[in-house]
């Protein structure tokens, strides 16, 4: 019975979904206050249907209802239920469903916190929403239909795939999806705005904290994916440049180039159609990953089963939304006004040189991404791109992003002073400079190691010493600096905090590719073996049985100097339903250090397989991205956001270059 | 410029912490000379046909087979993969850099039996040229881009007086006497 | 106006490329640099004769089907009955690779499921395989008389595969 109320939510949901999409819209058009004020509850409506239907199939997973064909598929009796749980959005159907509720739950949102906003662009926004809702309920309800029934049902269920049954397959898709359906958000403030003809300073600044949620999310939702990969698949990598994992990427850097230009855009009234652009183009990718991971052009650990008729559909509605905005873009884009004006050296040249490489680096990602696939249908071949070429292109293009990043908050808005920037900065550049010297002379590192501390030390430098200034001018006796630091706003600290994070990541990732030690054996109880320093003793072997595998679990006695370190666990599974083996990684997690130890293949003599590594800060690689989290949070959760009055005017633009219209406080 | 003094110092500080912690880095890493040897002969046991002195063997081998693909999987390195001909071509390739190959030669071996498909740095050639070329096509043309926007956008904005244009207030000076006015308010 | 319409130009551009892709799918299958390069030279022994070694010098002059098997390959008896077949055919020699297996195993193999091959080689760790660029089990080489590989299929040989590519293929090469 569940499934079938799921089935008629999801068709009712499309109902609302599409008078959503259709009536605000007209009434914005027409300036139909009645059909404008029907946004609002049409966003409640579709959401409370689309939140019964995904109950119902995770109604369905809990009482391990075997006569739906995704259940059975996914699940099975043995699964645990916390699995169970988490398999709902295991697979392809399943996930279009917990997509639709986070787009459900997105544009209930916006309908509920706009209070301030006009209500022609609520309308606007909330129809926007709408109309991807209906698209994406009807490409679940006619090519993917999770309700769908088994006939007679199935005894029991193939059980989910080995790899997903962990805890970070509950939380990294949601996450995700979160950031991918966020910037829907912002695209549809985008298409509202170009359906106005209103794009101005306010248009950004109710956008900003949309995006800068959604980018959080999704920065939250690619590290989960690493953390996750890491500690699962057994190789200590975490990061592959899969496709799917580029195919969140993307979204990212635009999303990271998004969020600078709608500060601009809300400071100074510029960029206001690249941030328009931006802004189609970040979810636009959001969709063009929802396309590559479902159509099966392109094969990864990741894809979901590829069915090429839904990829068709996937890629026709990709025609529809991506290319009527940028035809919509193109329109209505040359009679939205300059703003304001600056200078060759200004903060708003630095921001455009940002996002100039973000962008860069964007498009050489998908090229890469898509190389392979473009050749073969050509006909020319099979060819790989991996790792080497991701790597070889993208770290020459970020390197201008890390040094800008630090200058940046420097350079005054609109005109900047030059010997101000050098006077701010010079001891930071020195300080890093002799720091990153040492350390590479003392361990005598590589020039890439070198670079890239160089590069953290001065990002980190650089944003403390901005803290000091901030906190300092006008504040000559101690103690006050602590109240001055609460009077600062929410947003300079977020910009401090995620510029820190990018510091401390960098920082992780140049120490440990640089520095980082492997090694593969093969050992029988017993034996040991040393790698950077550390010995590795496998002293046992046991069986152990999960509750739906059979396992061969090692002991390693870790230590240093004679001294014990850890005792790590490995394992190698197989799960019984699937006929499946797994390796189960045992990691001890340090701050300065992570042990990895894995199991390979047993061999004749009853031998294994062992591969141990040492990698040194490990961890500052998942903190750095922590704090780029944490940055995007405070910069969202930032009062001005939330200030219904408005305190202080800053003018629209006017005549040939905009409209004339209210104004906003002045901003950090 | 007692901050600057102030952030000298921390940085001669946060060096003398990391020079500390590079040295323990780098003693793990390099190892203690007197171990060596003792360890040496447990070691051979455990790793079978590996020498003492083989670490820059082993790192060559391990670079080179990062840049392979398993052939058998769906996308991972033969250094990362446990597959069956992943460890047996790990091990071919290994045996022919220690025969003196190069890794031009080892790379030739596979695409020889494998093709091009075996590579993860695709080749440079005719059909690669335009995904080499990209990173730097792609920067040059939105350097261009921006250039000529700023240009253009100085040129329309040329004749017009400031009162028409919408301007924030200037720098950081306005913003830190907004934290001050807040303060005064005693909000947050 | 014009500079606007870059961004859809890029994306239109962008969706034929997806299109094509999804249009002609790329197959799973790996494209041989081998096929039409010499057969690598290889010497390995008989499956039932140690002492007798064969390479693939020995067939010049005549046309050859190579068929990589093992007796741990499930897919490989699903193909066996079409190379039951071809081996009555006169107008090509086939020729067995048993492949990283052991020698009693692939014996048994064969008697089990019958024996259609002229001879059968052994290749027992695999060395041999990899000069040929086998990926996996089952493969099967078509070699010309002149010791040039022609074609390679991945997989399983199905009736229908023979009909289409083998068939003809062997009409070609007998004329030459």
């Amino acid at each position: 019975m569940m499934p079938d109320i799921g089935q008629l939510a999801l068709i009712l949901a499309l109902g609302l979904a599409l008078l959503l999409g259709t009536l605000p819209l007209w009434g914005a058009h027409r300036n139909d206050e009645r059909c404008m004020q029907l946004a609002r509850p049409l966003a409640a409506g579709q959401f409370v249907f689309l939140l019964l239907a995904f109950a119902a199939l995770l109604n369905s997973f809990i009482r391990n209802d075997f006569s739906v064909s995704y259940v059975a598929s996914h699940a099975n009796s043995m699964l645990p239920v916390h699995l169970r749980i988490a398999a709902t959005w295991g697979g392809h159907e399943g996930s279009l469903l917990l997509w639709l509720i986070m787009l459900g739950g997105w544009t209930w949102a916006v309908a509920l916190f706009s209070r301030q906003l006009p209500l022609p662009m609520v309308a606007r926004v909330l129809g926007v929403l709408g109309l991807i809702t209906v698209g994406f309920i009807s490409f679940t309800l006619f090519t993917s239909n999770p309700f769908e029934r088994l006939l007679p049902a199935a005894a029991d269920g193939q059980d989910l795939n080995p790899l997903l049954q962990d805890p970070g397959m509950i939380f990294h898709p949601p996450l995700l999806y979160m950031g991918y359906v966020g910037f829907s958000v912002a695209f549809a403030f985008a298409i509202a705005a170009l359906l106005s003809g209103e794009v101005d300073a306010a248009w950004a600044r109710w956008a900003r904290p949309w995006t800068l949620v959604a980018w959080l999310f999704l920065t939250l939702g690619i590290l989960l994916g690493s953390f996750w990969a890491y500690y699962e698949l057994g190789w200590g990598g975490w990061w592959f440049w899969d496709a799917v994992e580029n195919a969140s990427f993307m979204p990212w850097l635009v999303g990271t180039a998004l969020i600078h230009s709608l500060a601009v855009t809300e400071k100074r009234g510029s960029f206001k159609n690249w941030t328009l652009l931006l802004a189609i183009l970040a979810f636009s990718l959001s969709l063009l990953g929802t396309f590559l991971v479902r159509s099966g052009v392109l094969s990864s650990v990741h894809a979901f089963a590829s069915d090429p008729q839904r990829g068709l559909y996937i890629l026709l509605f990709l025609v529809v939304v991506i290319g009527g905005s940028l035809a919509l873009y193109a329109w209505r884009a040359p009679s939205v006004g300059l703003g304001g004006r600056f200078e060759w050296f200004s903060r708003e040249t630095f921001l455009l040189l940002n996002n100039l490489f973000l962008l860069v680096a964007m498009g050489t990602v998908l090229l890469g991404t898509l190389y392979p696939l473009a050749i073969d249908a050509l006909g020319l071949g099979k060819i790989s791109v991996g790792p080497p070429y991701f790597e070889a292109v993208f770290v020459p293009l970020m390197l201008p992003v890390l040094v800008l990043m630090a200058v940046g908050p420097f350079v005054a808005w609109k005109r900047g002073n030059a010997r101000r920037l050098w006077q701010d900065l010079r001891w930071a550049l020195l300080g890093s400079v002799l720091l990153a010297g040492a350390l590479a002379l003392v361990a005598r590192s590589t020039v890439g190691v070198a670079l890239g501390v160089l590069l953290a030390v001065w990002i980190g430098l650089a944003t403390l010493w901005h803290v000091v200034l901030r906190l300092r001018s006008g504040a000559p006796e101690p103690g006050r600096w602590w109240r001055r630091g609460r009077a600062v706003p929410a947003a300079f600290w977020g910009m401090v905090v995620a510029h820190a994070g990018v510091a401390v990541f960098v920082l992780g990732v140049t120490l440990v590719k640089g520095l980082d030690h492997e090694q593969d054996s093969v050992l029988a109880v017993g034996e040991r073996v040393q790698v950077a320093g550390y010995d590795f003793h496998f002293q046992t072997l046991t069986r152990h049985e999960g509750p739906n595998f059979i396992a061969g679990r090692a002991r390693f006695e870790v230590s240093r100097n004679g001294r014990p370190v850890a005792t790590l666990h490995p394992e190698k599974r197989f799960y019984v339903v699937q006929r499946m083996p797994m390796t189960e990684a045992a990691i001890d997690r340090g701050f300065t250090r992570d042990l990895y130890v894995s199991l390979g293949e047993a061999s004749a003599q009853g031998k294994w397989g062992v591969r141990v590594q040492v990698k040194p800060f490990m961890g500052w690689v998942w903190a750095g991205c922590l704090f780029m989290a944490l940055g995007g949070l405070l910069a969202a959760a930032d009062r001005h956001y939330r200030r219904q009055r408005l305190a202080h005017p800053v003018p629209r633009s006017t005549g040939p270059l905009g409209e004339l219209g209210e104004l906003a406080p002045t901003l950090p | 410029m007692l901050e600057g003094r102030a952030l000298l110092a921390a940085a001669l500080a946060g060096m003398l912490w990391l020079v500390g912690m590079a040295e323990e880095a780098s003693a793990a890493l390099g190892g203690q000379e007197a171990e060596v040897a003792q360890v040496a002969q447990v070691a051979q046991v455990a790793q079978g046909a590996r020498q003492a002195g083989d670490t820059s063997l082993d790192e060559r081998a391990q670079r080179l087979a990062q840049e392979l693909r398993c052939l058998v999987c769906q996308n991972q390195t033969i250094a990362d993969s446990h597959a069956e001909l992943a460890v047996q071509l790990k091990a071919e390739l290994r045996e022919q850099l220690r025969q003196g190959a190069t890794d031009e030669q080892v790379r030739q071996f596979m695409v020889d039996r494998y093709g091009e498909f075996v590579l993860y740095r695709p080749p440079l050639n005719l059909t690669t040229a335009l995904l080499w070329g990209s990173p730097l096509v792609l920067l040059l043309a939105g350097g261009g881009l921006f250039l000529a926007h700023v240009r253009e956008r100085k040129r329309a904005l040329q004749g017009l007086p400031d009162s028409q244009l919408p301007d924030a207030l200037d720098g950081d000076c306005h913003e830190a006497e907004n934290d001050a006015a807040n303060e005064g308010r005693g909000s947050t | 106006m014009k500079k606007s319409l870059i961004p859809l130009g890029l994306f239109l551009a962008l969706s034929c490329t997806l299109a094509l892709g999804l249009a002609r799918p790329g197959s799973d299958e790996v494209p041989s640099p081998l096929v039409g390069k010499p057969v690598p030279a290889f010497q390995l022994s008989h499956l039932d004769n140690e002492k007798k070694v064969f390479t693939p010098a020995d067939l010049k002059g005549k046309v050859w089907v190579l068929n990589v098997w093992a007796s741990w390959c499930v897919s490989c008896r699903k193909e066996h009955p079409v190379f039951l077949e071809l081996g009555q055919r006169k107008d090509l020699i086939l020729v067995g690779f048993n492949y990283q297996d052991a020698r009693d195993s692939g014996l048994q193999w064969l008697k089990k499921h019958g024996n259609p091959y002229r001879l059968t080689v052994f290749d027992e760790d695999g060395r041999a395989g990899m000069d040929l660029g086998i990926i996996g089990v089952p493969e099967t080489f078509v070699i010309d008389r002149q010791g040039k590989v022609r074609h390679k299929f991945t997989g399983i040989l199905t009736p229908e595969l023979v009909q289409t590519r083998l068939l003809p293929l062997l009409k070609e090469l007998q004329g030459a």
